[in-house]
Parts: C-alpha cells; sequence; structure tokens
C-alpha cells in the first residue's frame, strides 16, 4: 500500500508519460439522445436564472464559462452596489463574449415562493418502428414551495410495453441554516473532482480550455435525468456545521445487467431498453458513506468515504463486487490562483487528478495531471479523463485562454496521454495526443469562430488486418454569427480529414450548414439546412427541444435538415415541436413534441 | 532498460543528441526552446542574435537518469551595441560523451539585432567512434515595446560529422505581452527532413520574485512546465518537460545578472 502511494507520489513528480481520447468535444453516442447533466443544469438555470446579487459564489461557479476572476469581480462589486443589468458586468471587467454567454442565465431580481413546472415529451423516431411500441414518452413534475421541492419524472422508451419503464422521484428540501439540504427519492452524488462520484455524462474537454476541465459540482441533486443508469436510491442530506460540511448518503437500488451463465456481471445495460425482462433491474446494488469537507479562508480539504456492494460477482476477476473506497480532495487558494486535486484509493488501486489555475483574466493557464491505475473502480466515477471508464490512464492537460484585445478570444488546449497497460483489443500500450485551438471575434451584429482540433493516437483498427495503427483526426471548422433584426444566422463550414500514416489511407470530408433563427415575443422558429460530401464522420450539435442535447452523425454524400418550433401558447406554458430527416435516406425521420408548463 | 533504450538511441543518432536537441536551460527546458519569453545568456545557444548579459549555469540528468548528467554553462556580455557570449555544454556517460564549445557575437542597430556564431562539436563512443566538426548559426531579433521577434538558421555552413550532414534548422520566434504580467511566445521550428514543430510558451509574473513558465511544443508532443525565483542579481530556475516515451526530464539553472 505505502509502496503503492509512494509510486504514484513519484509518479505524479516524475514521470509523464501520455494517453489516448476517445472523447468528442460533446460526448455523444449515434442513436441515443439524453438530456444530460449540464443540460439539465442549464435549463433549470434558463428556467429560474439565479439572482446574480445574492447568488453564493459556489452557485456562480457552476455556470461552466464563468472563470474565478469574474467571479471575483462579481462578488467585489456586489459588496457596495447592486448589479442591475448587463452593461455593469462588462463595466467591471467581464469580457463581452463571456456577458452574452451569461445572460440566459442569470437575473437581477428576487426569487419565486411557489412554483409549479411540467414538462411532456412525445418523441417517435422513424428508425426505430421496428420496435413494437415505437413512442418514446417523458414527464417531469416538480412543484417547488419555498425551501422544498417534490419532483416525479417518469419514461418510456421506444418498443418498452411498460407505460411507466423508468421513474425518478425525489423530495429536496434546502435552507440556509445547519441542516443546508436533504433529499430523499433517486439523487446523484457528486464529490470532489469526481473520481468516486459524478454526473457521467459531463464533458472532459471544450473550447473552454480553462475552465470546463476543473470539475464544479453541487454535490447533490436531485435525479431529473432520463438516463436511466448511474443514479442513487435512498437519502442524502448536507449539514454544515461551522467550517465543517458534512453529506451522509445512503442508496440502495436495481440496475440491469447482462450475466453470464455462472449469474456473474458480464456489463451493465446503459441503453435503458429492456426487451428481455428477466434481465431488468436483476441486480440490486447498495452504497453507503459520507463525505466531510472543511474550508477556511479560501481553502478546502475534503474527505470522501463509501462503500459499495453488488449482489452478485463480477465475471472479471480484478472487479470485486463489495468494495469500500476512500479520497481525499482540496482546492487552496480558490479566488486567484486555484491548485485542486483528488486523489482515491480502492480495491488496492489509486486515482489520482491534480491541477494548478494560474494567470490573470487577459491569460489564463491551466495545467492538469491525471492518473488513475488499471482496474480502478470507475462505475460512478467521471473525472477529467480521455475516455468513458477511465482507468489505465496517464496524462497531462496544459489548457490557456487568451483575451489579446476587446472582444476577441482564444481558447487553446494540448492533451498528452498514455494507455500504460493494454485495454480492448490493443496488444500492447498506447499514447496519443490532442490539439485545439479556437479564436473568436465579436463584432457589433457579427461574430466569428475559427477552430482546429487534431487528435494522434495509436489506434486498434482491423483493415486487412487487424494491428495498431497511428490515426490522425483533423477538424477545421468556421462559424459565422450574424443578428440582423430578429434573426439570427448561423452559418458553417467543416472540413474533416482523418489519415493512417502507415497504411498511406488519407479520408476527407467537408459539411457546410446555413442556420436561421428567428424570435419575436413569444415565438421562436429554428431551421438548419446541413449539406455533406464525406467518407468520415461529422457530429454536429442541433437545436432540440429544452431538455435534450443531440448530436447528429453524418457521412456520405446527403442532405439533412431540422426545424425547431418553440411558442408560448399560454402566459405560463410553451410548446415545442421538432422534426428533423435526412434528405436522401428513408426512414429516418424524427419528431418531438413538448409541453412546458411553468406556474 | 530505459538507460539502455536511451543510449542506443544516442548511439543511433548521434548527430541530432550532438547539438540540436537539447535544451540549453531549465528556461528553455520550461519554454520548449522558445527564447524570446524569458531571455537569459544561454538564448544566445538558440539564437546568436539574443543578448542578455550575465552567467548562467544548468544542470539536469536526461530523462531522470543519473547516468547521463547534462550540463551548461553560458556568459554573456553587453558593450556598446555588441553581445559576446561564449557557451559551453558536456553530456558525460563512461561510455558516451558529447560537448559543444560556442562564441557569439551581435550587433544592435536600432530596433534590430544581428548575431553569429561559431559552435565546435565533438563527440565521442568508448570504442566506436570519435569525431567533432565546426559548424556556424546565425540571428536576426526585432524588439519593441509591444513585440519582440527573433529568426535564426541553425548550421549555416552545412557541417557534417560522421560523413553525414547535420541537420540545418530554422527557428522563428514571436513573443506578445498580453498583460503587464503575461506574456505570451509563438514559435515554428523547421530541421531538415523534418515536420514543423509549432510551440508556444506562457509567463506569467506573479509576483516581481517569482515567474512561472510553461510551454507545449507539437511535433514531438511536449509539456514544459517551469518556475523562476528572481532574488536580486540570482535567478534560479526548476522546471521539468513530458517525453512521449522517456521519463520527465527535471532541469536547474542558476543565473547572475551583472
Amino acid at each position: 500500500m505505502y509502496f503503492k502511494i509512494l509510486i504514484f507520489l513519484l509518479l505524479l513528480s516524475t514521470s509523464l508519460f501520455t494517453e489516448d481520447s476517445e472523447e468528442k468535444l460533446f460526448s455523444f453516442e449515434d442513436e441515443t439522445y439524453h438530456s444530460t447533466e449540464l443540460s439539465d443544469l442549464l435549463q433549470s438555470y434558463k428556467k429560474k436564472p439565479m439572482n446574480i446579487n445574492t447568488v453564493d459564489k459556489n452557485k456562480l461557479a457552476l455556470i461552466p464559462w464563468i472563470s474565478e476572476g469574474d467571479i471575483n469581480k462579481i462578488i467585489l462589486y456586489r459588496a457596495s452596489n447592486k448589479i442591475t443589468n448587463l452593461k455593469v458586468l462588462s463595466e467591471i471587467g467581464i469580457d463581452d463574449i463571456t456577458v452574452n454567454e451569461l445572460k440566459d442565465y442569470i437575473t437581477f431580481g428576487t426569487s419565486i415562493q411557489l412554483k409549479l413546472q411540467q414538462v411532456t415529451r412525445v418523441e417517435f423516431h422513424q428508425p426505430k418502428q421496428y420496435l413494437p411500441s415505437t413512442l418514446k414518452y417523458f414527464q417531469k413534475t416538480i412543484l417547488i414551495f419555498n425551501n422544498l421541492k417534490f419532483g416525479f419524472i417518469s419514461q418510456k422508451d421506444e418498443g418498452e410495453k411498460d407505460p411507466l419503464d423508468y421513474y425518478s422521484y425525489f423530495m429536496d428540501y434546502s435552507s440556509e441554516y445547519f441542516i443546508k439540504k436533504i433529499l430523499v427519492g433517486k439523487y446523484r452524488l457528486a464529490l470532489g473532482q469526481g473520481i468516486l462520484f459524478a454526473p457521467k455524462l459531463g464533458m472532459s474537454k471544450s473550447g473552454a480550455a480553462t475552465s470546463v476541465p476543473v470539475k464544479k459540482f453541487n454535490p447533490i441533486k436531485p435525479y431529473t435525468s432520463s438516463y436511466e443508469i448511474w443514479e442513487l436510491e435512498g437519502a442524502a442530506s448536507n449539514i454544515e456545521l461551522s467550517a465543517f460540511n458534512i453529506i451522509l448518503f445512503f442508496s440502495r437500488t436495481s440496475l440491469s445487467a447482462n450475466l453470464d451463465t455462472l449469474s456473474q456481471i458480464t456489463s451493465f445495460n446503459e441503453s435503458g431498453l429492456h426487451l428481455d425482462e428477466e434481465k431488468r433491474n436483476n441486480v440490486r446494488e447498495m452504497i453507503y458513506g459520507l463525505a466531510t469537507k472543511y474550508s477556511f479562508n479560501d481553502h478546502s480539504f475534503g474527505l470522501n468515504l463509501a462503500r459499495i456492494e453488488f449482489d452478485h460477482q463480477f465475471a472479471n476477476p480484478a472487479r470485486e463486487n463489495e468494495y469500500s473506497a476512500i479520497s481525499s480532495d482540496f482546492i487552496i487558494n480558490r479566488s486567484s490562483f486555484p491548485t485542486f486535486g483528488e486523489i482515491a484509493y480502492s480495491q488496492e488501486k489509486i486515482a489520482g487528478v491534480i491541477g494548478s489555475k494560474f494567470g490573470e483574466s487577459e491569460l489564463r493557464h491551466l495545467l492538469l495531471l491525471r492518473y488513475y491505475e488499471k482496474d480502478f473502480p470507475t462505475w460512478h466515477g467521471n473525472p477529467f479523463s480521455s475516455q468513458s471508464r477511465f482507468d489505465n490512464e496517464i496524462g497531462l492537460y496544459y489548457g490557456m485562454t487568451i483575451i489579446p484585445f476587446v472582444k476577441t478570444k482564444i481558447n487553446c488546449y494540448f492533451d498528452l496521454w498514455s494507455f500504460p497497460q493494454t485495454r480492448y483489443f490493443e496488444k500492447m500500450p498506447t499514447a496519443g495526443s490532442e490539439q485545439f485551438i479556437q479564436i473568436e471575434k465579436k463584432f457589433e451584429a457579427n461574430s466569428l469562430r475559427f477552430s482546429v482540433q487534431h487528435k494522434d493516437k495509436e489506434k486498434y483498427i482491423s483493415l486487412d488486418e487487424a494491428k495498431i495503427r497511428d490515426y490522425e483526426r483533423t477538424t477545421f471548422r468556421a462559424d459565422w454569427w450574424q443578428n440582423i433584426d430578429n434573426f439570427r444566422f448561423k452559418t458553417r463550414c467543416e472540413l474533416v480529414t482523418e489519415y493512417l500514416a502507415d497504411d498511406g489511407i488519407h479520408k476527407r470530408g467537408i459539411l457546410a450548414y446555413e442556420e436561421i433563427k428567428w424570435k419575436i415575443d413569444k415565438l421562436t422558429l429554428i431551421g438548419q439546412i446541413s449539406v455533406y460530401h464525406s467518407n468520415v464522420l461529422h457530429y454536429m450539435y442541433e437545436h432540440n427541444v429544452d431538455g435534450i442535447m443531440q448530436n447528429s452523425i453524418l457521412k456520405g454524400d446527403g442532405a439533412y435538415s431540422y426545424f425547431v418550433l418553440k411558442y408560448n401558447i399560454l402566459m405560463n406554458s410553451e410548446l415545442q415541436f421538432k422534426i428533423s430527416d435526412h434528405w436522401n435516406t428513408k426512414d429516418k425521420m424524427r419528431l418531438y413534441l413538448q409541453i412546458i408548463s411553468s406556474f | 532498460m530505459k538507460l539502455f533504450i536511451i543510449i542506443i538511441l544516442l548511439f543511433c543518432s548521434s548527430l541530432s543528441a550532438v547539438d540540436l536537441y537539447l535544451p540549453s536551460s531549465a528556461i528553455q527546458n520550461a519554454t520548449s526552446g522558445s527564447v524570446l519569453i524569458y531571455p537569459s545568456p544561454s538564448a544566445a545557444n538558440n539564437n546568436p542574435a539574443c543578448s542578455s548579459q550575465g552567467i548562467e549555469t544548468s544542470a539536469t540528468y536526461l530523462f531522470s537518469l543519473e547516468d547521463l548528467p547534462y550540463y551548461n554553462l553560458h556568459v554573456q556580455y553587453k558593450y556598446r551595441n555588441f553581445g559576446f557570449h561564449v557557451g559551453s555544454s558536456f553530456l558525460t556517460h563512461p561510455l558516451y560523451k558529447e560537448s559543444s564549445n560556442s562564441f557569439s557575437l551581435n550587433y544592435t542597430y536600432l530596433n534590430f539585432t544581428f548575431g553569429s556564431s561559431i559552435k565546435h562539436l565533438y563527440n565521442m563512443v568508448e570504442n566506436y567512434h570519435e569525431d567533432s566538426t565546426i559548424l556556424a548559426n546565425v540571428g536576426l531579433l526585432w524588439e519593441n515595446e509591444n513585440n519582440s521577434t527573433g529568426f535564426s538558421i541553425r548550421n549555416i555552413t552545412h557541417s557534417s560529422f560522421l560523413e553525414e550532414q547535420l541537420p540545418i534548422v530554422y527557428l522563428w520566434e514571436s513573443c506578445f505581452p498580453i498583460t503587464q504580467k503575461s506574456r505570451i511566445s509563438v514559435g515554428l521550428e523547421k530541421e531538415s527532413d523534418f515536420d514543423f514543430a509549432f510551440k508556444v510558451a506562457g509567463r506569467y509574473d506573479v509576483h516581481k520574485i517569482f515567474t512561472i513558465l510553461s510551454s507545449y511544443q507539437y511535433e514531438p508532443d511536449r509539456i514544459g512546465v517551469g518556475a523562476v525565483f528572481n532574488l536580486k542579481y540570482f535567478k534560479f530556475c526548476y522546471s521539468v518537460r513530458t517525453h512521449q516515451y522517456l521519463p520527465l526530464n527535471h532541469y536547474i539553472s542558476l543565473n547572475y545578472v551583472f
């Protein structure tokens, strides 16, 4: 044990290798649409913007693109003044691009005492019409009464017979006193930098090069996602005693798993589709633990303990079905040059992430080192990583945000990594790197953004023979936003190349789209047409009804379009509709109908 | 095992190991060879037009291997518009030795500085080969309040070593202040028969006695980080830099400014 800790510390200080990445800027899977943690978070802020004059520092920091420097400027200003509009934010030194990003998520007034939120959504996917019951249904009801929040979420997937195929429920009590929160029902837990517990669908790398890699979580939150796995079910509480913050949590839930002939777990069903009833909720999982945090001045130190028990053995002998985990996290000098990290130990394996941000708002740097030992239990964790299952990885990330001129922002990151041991089909350790640069320039009514992303990694690829090959992928992207009265136009041109150097194989593709958004008082219309001529995959984010973040994957020669309508039918109710289709491929249409009410 | 790999690499590629790959100070180790972002006497080794008066001595164990110590000593003196630099570096191992000694001269006219250097290289592999050669480098530097840009060519003499021509290297670098405390430097390096290597380096003066340096180099991919402690006439720098496959390269430098 001590030897391993020593080795880990030595690695932290002396030995840096590089690792590999399957990460996309936004992690989405083809044919799978989920309301992610980030989407939910942003939507909840949009529906209930935070009062910038009263919101505490930690909650403000949850907005992904706001920096510590910006937060400090807000805290300092509001100590003796009231922030009354967005112009004030610009005047206190927050750059215009960030102010524009913030505007939908903040308010300057007071909050509401009683509120009922209702979301009902129906989806029809033509590609899945072979399934016995084609319609997908989702509903979310949340009642807020002062400090109390009650919620019920239900969903039925395509192909499911059960009209209540999945549900989530919660009772959430929050206060400013020593019991900060009590949550009963389904919830999600997030601690430190996310090695033991974190939302699973968050992103690690993005255009916000010096903020997104730092995991900033609200530690306990109701589980409002429709993703049917990874939630905890039971109770959790957050108690604050002077400088100590204590979180107690307990969960006992059922999971759908694939079992072998010995009833050992081979994998979990993460799709949420239960075509075989015998595999539904066939494994029990129990979790309990304690997370404490001690904060003083600008520093905080946390110690987290958890016990995880499955009632079935795992087929993989390296995985135990009952194990304890311990982690320690810290943030030092969080207001100016934050150094942060988390080190965890479980099943005689070590995982750690440590990082530091330094510089000024005009030139900010982030260095982040991670090391995750092979077969470290990754089940509920999601720290900064280049892969969804984050074990067996060591890497160093370097990000920079530069504001060289007014209304100009440059973000770049460089990530080097290696998988020190073999994984999947790979027959030897592999390494790789990723480079990204994005330049944004905002004018009076126009914004321009140029991005280049390059990945170079060693990957197991089957051609005439299966072997590890040097794989390169480069994306050039130009975006142009134009605001004319109530219209906003967005034009994109994207060129992607893929290159297998050893085999001399070079593929490329081009994609262009035009998106028009028209917004008047009660009505928002968004339409987009994409054309592509490509031998490679293009990942294209597209608008959707609220609560869904969606990434289309396009390849070949063709055209794709979608149309979104959002109409405020009554004072507090909004109708949302979307239709999308591939022009040159049959049976690819998707329909969404959603009603959102808020009283 | 790692020592064996490195020795084999040195045997196979001694021409590049002789001169052109190893940073000559902890600062250059932190900045991936960018010299304008934090000028020091050893900068003349990269671009002879760079002049920063002082004495700088540096030491490292290459890739953390105690059997491969690498030492550098650089002295630079300015007299009126002229700058003089002498530098020396040694890599010693019982089976492998290499050294380089250089002399640089530069002249400043208005915003421009022109420089050239002559370098003597020596390489010996026990019971295998021993050779030496002389090569010349030239450099140009342009500076004003908002920008400094340098360009240099190494081995303009197309000198050979062990009957093979040493690589010719072209370096370009530009450095911009972003704020009073922050600056950024970007550069390109092109070595004959190799792709362009792109570099970006950042500097942040946390305090008048403490500076953080960081950098990234593409092709090959390396990240460097360093801290400089500025104590009146003395500057102490510690830095680390990654390698794709080998352990970290730790470096220390002591710089005396006179």
